[in-house]
This record gives C-alpha cells, structure tokens and sequence, in this order.
C-alpha cells in the first residue's frame, strides 16, 4: 500500500541521510585527524629540532673539557708571530708542514710557502717568486724538495727578504662566513678548522680567502688549509713549522699568556698583518713587511 | 574556539576543487617529509658549538704528531746532547735533516743524509735575500779539500758545524790526546787555515813539527811586512814577541802529519 | 689529472690550480636562461600584454627544462655531490651559496605549479582523448580531477596570477643571487662590484629573451607554422631595449675599475689589454653586444618587415646568446686568471675530456634542450584547446 511504500522511502531516505551523514563525519574526522597528525607532527618536529636538542646538549657539556679532556679550547686564544727579518728561505718549514699534514707533495698545493722579494738596483719593484715558479721548481729536483734557486747572485741587489706565508686564522674569516654547509669554522680557542666529513668541495671558501691560503685536495673532493697543527696544539706542542725554524722566523703562542712568544713579538715590534683592508682581522703578526708584499 | 577556526578551516578545504585540495596535500606531505627527512639526517652533534659538527673538533684534535721533536730523539741517542745541544746547530731539530721519525730502531735506521752538498747549502748557500747573520758560503769559493768532491764533512761536525770544533781528519787521528800540551791562546787565529792539529789545509802548509826556530824565523819576516802572503802579515802584526815564541814551542811539539800531504 | 695553470709574474702558489671552472661558466648561463625566459613568459601572464601570447607558454617551458638542469653543472663540480643536500638541511644562513639553495628550491616549485597550472586544461583534454599509458599519465598529472568549471577556472586563474607575480621576483632573485656571489667577493677585484647582481640580471633577462626568439622562430620552422610577427617584433624591442641598458651597466663596471685606480689596476689593464682583448672587447662587446644594437636599431629605423626581419632577429639573438655565454667566461674564469696579489696573470688550461672539459660542458648546454624538446610534445604550448588560459 502506498502508505508502508511511503513509510518505507522515508526509512530508507533516513538510512541513506544516516548513511551519509555517517559517511561525511568519517570523511571529515579523517580528514581532520590527518590535518591534526601533520600539524601535530611538525610541531613536535620543530619543538624537538636538532638546534634545541643541541642547546641542550651543548649546556650539559659545557662543565666538560671541550675538545679533549685534557685540552679546554675556551682557555687559550692562539696566534702566530713571523719576523721576517730572520727567515733565510730554508723552507724546512714548508717541507715539516707538508710531511705532518701530509699534504699533496707538488707545486700547487701548500698550507703554507714563503715568497722571495728581490729587489735589484735601479728598480722600483720587487721580483717575487715562490715554489710554483718554473725555475724554483727545477732547482728542487724530484721527491717533493723545496728550493729557492740562486738566479740573483750575479746582480745587483738593493735589498730582498723572504717572507713566509700561511693562513692567517682570521677573527673575521671570509672563507667561514661563505661555506654554505657549516664545514669550515673558527673554534673558541681562534683557530679556523676544516671539518673534511662535512665539506662538499664547492671551493666558494677557496676563492673568499684573500691571502690564498685556501687549496682543493681533488683526491679528496675537499678543501684544505693550514690547521696551525691542531693536533699538535692541543697537546701543548707547536705547529710543525715553528718546530723546524732554525732561525727563530716562526713563534706561535696563546695571547692570554705575555710569556708566550707570539705576546713577546707583538710587545717588542711594531707588528703588522697582510692586507688590512681586507676586513678580516688575520692572527698572523708580521715584522718586517715591506711596501711590495701582497 | 580552536575546534571551530579548525571546523571552518576543513569547511573551506572541502568547498576548493578537487585538484586545488589534492595539489595542496602533495605540498603539505613534500614539507613534512623535508622537515622529517631534515631531523634524521642532521649530525647529532651539530649546532652544539656553532655552525659546524661539534665531534669534528676532538677528530682534529686526536691525530698523532707525526714530528716527535729533538728532545724525543736525544731520550735514546744520548751521545748527541753533548755535541749538538752546545753547538750552533742546537736550532735545526733532528728531524729536519734525518726525516720524521719512523719507529726507529725496529722501523729501521733514521734516514742518514747522503749529499751533504745539496742539504747544507739549503740553508748556507750564499743568497742575496739571505740575512746577514747567517753563515753562508759561496760554494766555488769555500775551501774545500777535495774540489773534486766537495764534501761537507771533512771539516764540518754537521751537529756543531762550527770550525773551531772540526772533526779530526784520519791523517791525525793517531795521536793521543794526553801526550799534547795546551795549545798557547793565540793558537786560536792559526787553526782555521792550518787545521787543529797544525796538520795544514788546503794551501796552507801544516806548522805540526815545524823547528821554533824556523817558525819563528818566518813570523818575524811576517811581522816586519815581508813575504807573499798579506794574510800571514796582517796576523803576525797581531802577535806580540811571546806569542811568537808560545806557538813556535806548541808547534814543534806537534806531531808532523803523516806521508800525504794535503793536495792542493 | 689536475691542470696546473701557466702564469706570468707572481701568483700565490695555491692559485696555479683554478678552483672554478668551465662548469661554473655554464651553470650561471644557465640560470640566466631560466630566468630570462620566465620574465618573457610573464610579459603575458603578469602584465597581460597580448602581443606576447604565442610565445609566452613556449617560454615557460623553456624556464622549466632549463631550471630542472640547472643542478647539473654544480653537481658535477662539486668534489663531494653526494653531500650536496648538507646545504639545505644546515645551511649555513651567512653563505650566498646556501641561501641560493633555498631560492633555487622555492622557484623551482614555483615554477612546477605555474606549468601545472598553465597547463592542466589542455592536460585535462588529453587525459580525455588517449588510452592506456598515456591516460594514465595525463590522469596521474591532473591529479585524476578533470574539473574544467567555471569556478575550477577562475580559481586557476588567481593562482596563476600569484605565482607569476611571485615568480617575477623569485626568478630575479634566483639569477641576482648569483651576481650577488660574485660581486660581494672582495677577495678579488674583478668581481667586486656592487653592479654586480643588476649586470648578471639584465643580461640575463637579454639572454632569456634572444633565446625565445630563436626558439620560436626554430619551433615554428619545424612545425611550419607561420611566425606571429608583432610578436617576434615585441621581443625584438624588447631584446634591443635591454640589451643597451646591459651594455651601459657592463661598460660603467669597467670604467669604475679603471677609474678608481686601485691597487691591482695595472695588472688588470694589462689583462684586458692583452690575454683578455679579443674575448672581451671583440667577442663580448663588439660582435656580441654592440653589433646586435646596431642591427635592432637598423630594423627598427627602417621598419623592416617580412622574411629579412627574421633573419635579423635570429642572427641578433645569436649573437646576444653568445655574448652573454662570453660574458659569463670573462667574469667566471677572468676573475681567476688575475691573481689575487696584484702582480700576476694566469691562463686557465681547459682540457678536452675529464670532469671539467668542453665536453661535459657541452653536455650540460645541450641536455636541458633534449629535455625541452620531450616537454613541447608532451605538453604542446601551441595547441590551441577550449578554454586554454
């Protein structure tokens, strides 16, 4: 009859209106559950993040002896000296830096070189070679020797020095501030680190620096540069260089010591750095520089 | 209040098209699984210290020294403190001509330089941006005593290299020290050019054996600005007439050198 | 095998080797591509002007391959490319570099969801008259709705609207970024400049456009399809318009470094008048620059018209890819054959085969090209669909 027909479309119009309603609030609580898990997972992402985790870490840590125990890096601030006036060119420590650090043994990569300025008489300008220079390179013979040659022993000369170079381990390092990972850093104690796990060898740093003290290792796919043997001065030993220097060129020492010898060149000398203007702020005291040094 | 913004946030998302709110999921999903991605993937011990990994600091750290520093040689080769730690080249640390350590004695031998030539004149060549305080020869004009064979040695104790502590040459080395005298204080001046033991070097004839009477004989024609050698005059200028005498004595006493004389 | 680089005078030691190559000469061409391109595609979905409507498609695809290949050169030239993601999870926010990451990123999403947009209508007729694999495709493209209502549209159309005008300056700052890199060095002064970002832009932008017109006018011939020449006509004057100011800004960074006199000067005057003559003031300026000015300027004076109008366009827009490829060399690998003491020139050595050669160097050019040739039959810009933004 058409009332129960009646009856009956309006009981299943009410199952299917159940039906949907049902349907929709499942919809939509899923729905809404999602969106609650997204924004309730990346909140607790961005709450737990590595840099909150790091505070935390770092806090704990901060009581420890940081990097090794019996080295505190917050205790010491470095800084290297070089007198000029004393440096015969020997380069013992160009070799001593490339056998500790067991740096790529050729003419193209170095953590650290010296450069010969020579000037003859009559002239306004220095010559300035170095061990990439084709007859230097000659004169060193094979096996990684570095050699000055003697092309100047006939000519007059007004006057000429050597003048070591190396980084510079700047207060304002250009070459940190353009690493775009993080791999290359000034430490608490002043010394500028390369991180080699870290660094993906885009070589942005080794055109920053302005000294040149930068180089890319192609074996390695990283860049390098002088570490002033943070593995030797963290254990109270002196880079390599200094070590080797017969003449007293090289001193290296903490600046929060005045006994130290890099306290006593700054206190005795008028010191200076490589290219001021740079803005950098080097860690490297020069005696002795002279108006044509770059 | 939450619940309703949320309510009429879902409103909205469900009122877009369809291609708008799936297009709008992908992004979602791609942000959260960078951000997910990003936190499993970072070091743990980044940004502890700073903009780089904290655990690269101790690495550096810990590497071994590979230079052990002449106070570790010397802990075994105690016969060096005596002669190189007074001596000039008390500066050059071992390592620097005998190579980096290796372990030696179990490593083998430290390397032993063999062209003495080319390794001392890395740092005594004469060179004109050389400072004036260091030694430095121009080796055509050094007297060696074989021109033909230069060598460094002969004269030099390449761990206290100066002249007045030469190494004794084979000729003399037969003498026995106690049976010397003292040699006079003058003596000093002689010994660069006429060797230690009076034995001669180079052009300069050995004294060793020479009679006083000759010796002072010669000095005295020195001393009054006679004979071919302007060196030899300018020197005996400086000796008094007991000097003279003091030297001819030591020197006659001296031992004359064996057969070969030194060449030329 | 390294190159060691021959020099003249004094350089640094460590500078014997040249950090960056012929790769890194690319990469920013490259950019500057995606950029320049992207800027002609808005001329019509930003500023609506309609004259550059057959183009304005085939130029958003262009920006599209080429960005996707964008990657590629730094990726090759990294020494450790499997690290490259450490930029974007650390990035160390003081570094040019990282930030680029970031940008690079964002425009390339961007730049997916404008195509996408653009596109989807016709993708959406597509889906609807293939079978099998190619349905499934267009389905899976479309995000399996086939919505093509009114409303479906208008909410297109707003989107598209904020992304290209997003996109204008997210591509700017994309290139600029670059320009950025260099100019704010002052380790060398080749490169520092504060022009820098502006000079790497607007020849970018002249780079973007020479290469819509040479595509258009290529496709076209391929297609034997008639050439649109108000339009070409547009891009030519637009073309010409911002080559000049490039010009101008290119020659007022030279004359500043002159000018200025700093230390280092002699040694750069020195290069510019010797290694660097011909590749800069022939090559960059002259047959490069100053010749397509000329030649625009011709067209434009005598109006000319027809096939020779053709011509001309294609034979400038040549020649202005070609200076801005110079460009790109004199200021890449320039800034590194002058040593940074002041006192010495290098000759960077480019071998033929290896890592960073001509032929991975060409390989980089030509595959965005292969890709964009998949992407115009895939998704045809000239099809002319109902209801086609």
């Amino acid at each position: 009859m058409n009332g129960q027909g009646d009856i009956n479309r309006r009981v299943e119009l009410k199952k299917d209106k159940k039906r949907t309603q049902r349907r929709e609030f499942l919809c939509n609580t899923s729905k809404a559950l999602a969106g609650l898990g997204v924004a309730a997972g990346t909140g607790s992402l961005l709450a737990n993040s590595p840099e909150k985790k790091a505070d935390k870490a770092a806090m704990a840590a901060k009581a420890a002896s940081f990097p090794t125990k019996d080295y505190d890096w917050t205790k010491h601030r470095w800084a290297y000296g070089i007198d000029t006036t004393k440096c015969i060119g020997c380069l013992r420590c160009v070799k001593a830096c490339k056998v500790e650090n067991n740096v790529v043994g050729d003419a193209n990569h170095f953590r650290t070189w010296v450069e010969r300025y020579v000037y003859l008489e009559g002239e306004d300008h220095a010559h300035v070679d170095s061990h990439a220079d084709s007859q230097n390179i000659a004169a060193a013979g094979p096996g990684a020797e570095y050699r000055f040659d003697n092309r100047y022993k006939d000519e007059k000369v007004n006057r000429a020095f050597f003048v070591p170079k190396m980084c510079n381990h700047c207060e304002r390092p250009a070459c940190v501030q353009v690493c775009p990972v993080g791999a290359t850093f000034r430490a608490e104690d002043g010394t500028v680190l390369i991180d080699h796990d870290y660094c993906i060898g885009c070589r942005y740093c080794v055109q920053a620096c302005p000294y040149g003290a930068r180089f890319f290792i192609e074996e390695e796919g990283v860049s390098d540069k002088c570490t002033w043997c943070y593995h030797r001065i963290t254990k109270g030993l002196n880079p390599a260089c200094v070590e080797v220097c017969p003449t007293g060129t090289r001193v290296f020492g903490d600046l929060n010591d005045p006994e130290s010898p890099v306290s006593k060149l700054i206190k005795d000398n008028r010191v200076q750095v490589l290219k001021p203007e740079s803005g950098n702020a080097p860690m490297c005291f020069y005696v002795g520089l002279d108006k044509d040094v770059s | 209040m939450g619940f309703g913004a949320f309510a009429n946030f879902m409103q909205m998302i469900k009122k877009l098209p369809k291609h708008i709110s799936r297009l709008l999921l992908l992004i979602g999903l791609f942000l959260v699984v960078a951000l997910v991605t990003r936190s499993f993937l970072i070091d743990p011990s980044f940004y502890q210290h700073g903009h780089f990994r904290a655990d690269a600091v101790p690495e550096l750290a810990a590497a071994e020294p590979v230079y052990k520093g002449s106070g570790f040689c010397i802990g075994c080769h105690e016969q060096r403190k005596t002669d190189w730690s007074a001596g000039a080249h008390a500066v050059v640390q071992c390592e620097v001509c005998h190579g980096k350590y290796l372990g030696c004695p179990e490593n083998g031998k430290a390397m032993l330089p063999v062209n003495t030539i080319r390794l001392c004149t890395m740092c005594h060549e004469a060179m004109p941006a050389r400072p004036a305080q260091q030694p430095q020869i121009v080796l055509a004009e050094h007297p060696f005593p074989d021109q033909e064979k230069p060598e460094c040695k002969t004269c030099h104790n390449p761990h206290s290299p100066t002249v007045e502590e030469l190494r004794e040459s084979e000729p003399v080395a037969v003498v026995a020290a106690d049976t010397l005298s003292e040699p006079p204080a003058a003596a000093s001046k002689c010994l660069k050019c006429h060797g230690k033991m009076g034995q001669g070097r180079r052009n300069n004839p050995p004294l060793a054996g020479l009679s006083a009477e000759k010796f002072t004989e010669l000095m005295n024609q020195f001393k009054a600005g006679l004979g071919d050698s302007k060196a030899m005059i300018r020197y005996a200028k400086t000796l008094s007439d007991e000097d003279i005498a003091a030297l001819a004595r030591y020197y006659e006493s001296l031992p004359a050198p064996l057969p070969e004389p030194p060449p030329e | 095998m390294t190159e060691v680089a021959t020099f003249t005078g004094y350089v640094y030691p460590n500078e014997t080797i040249i950090p960056w190559g012929v790769l890194i000469v690319i990469y920013p061409y490259l950019t500057g591509l995606v950029a320049g391109a992207f800027t002609v595609s808005s001329f019509y979905h930003v500023f609506g002007m309609q004259q550059f409507k057959p183009v304005a498609r085939l130029a958003l695809l262009t920006s599209l391959s080429v960005m996707l290949f964008v990657p590629m050169p730094l990726l090759i030239h990294l020494g450790h490319p499997e690290r490259s993601y450490l930029s974007m999870i650390t990035p160390h926010l003081t570094s040019a570099f990282a930030m680029f990451g970031f940008f690079a990123a964002f425009y390339t999403i961007l730049l997916m969801l404008e195509c996408w947009f653009v596109f989807r209508p016709g993708n959406v007729e597509r889906a609807r008259n293939s079978s099998g694999l190619k349905r499934t495709f267009y389905r899976a493209i479309t995000l399996w709705s086939d919505d093509l209502s009114p409303r479906a549209r208008l909410i297109d159309s707003k989107w598209l609207l904020t992304l290209a005008i997003i996109g204008i300056p997210s591509a700017h700052g994309l290139h600029g970024y670059i320009g950025f890199v260099y100019g704010s060095l002052k380790a060398r002064h080749w490169w520092e400049s504060d022009l820098m970002p502006i000079i790497f832009l607007f020849s970018a932008i002249v780079s973007g456009i020479a290469l819509v017109m040479v595509l258009y006018v290529l496709t076209s011939r391929i297609r034997r399809t008639a050439i649109d020449h108000s339009c070409l006509k547009g891009l030519m004057m637009a073309l010409w318009g911002f080559l000049m100011f490039t010009v101008v800004l290119e020659g007022l960074e030279f004359a500043n470094i002159v000018y200025k006199g700093k230390e280092g000067v002699d040694m750069i005057i020195a290069y510019v008048q010797g290694p660097l003559f011909w590749r800069y003031f022939i090559l960059q300026f002259g047959i490069g620059a100053l010749v397509p000015v000329f030649l625009m300027g011709i067209m434009v004076a005598i109006n000319l018209k027809g096939r020779a109008f053709v011509i001309g366009s294609t034979i400038s827009s040549l020649l202005v890819l070609m200076n801005v490829l110079f460009m790109r060399w004199n200021v890449v690998i320039g800034g590194q054959e002058i040593s940074k003491t002041g006192k010495g020139l290098l000759t960077y050595p480019m071998p033929l085969f290896g890592h960073e050669s001509i032929v991975s160097a060409s390989i980089v050019l030509i595959a965005p090209f292969i890709l964009l040739a998949i992407l115009l039959k895939l998704f045809p810009p000239w099809v002319e669909q109902s209801g086609d933004t």
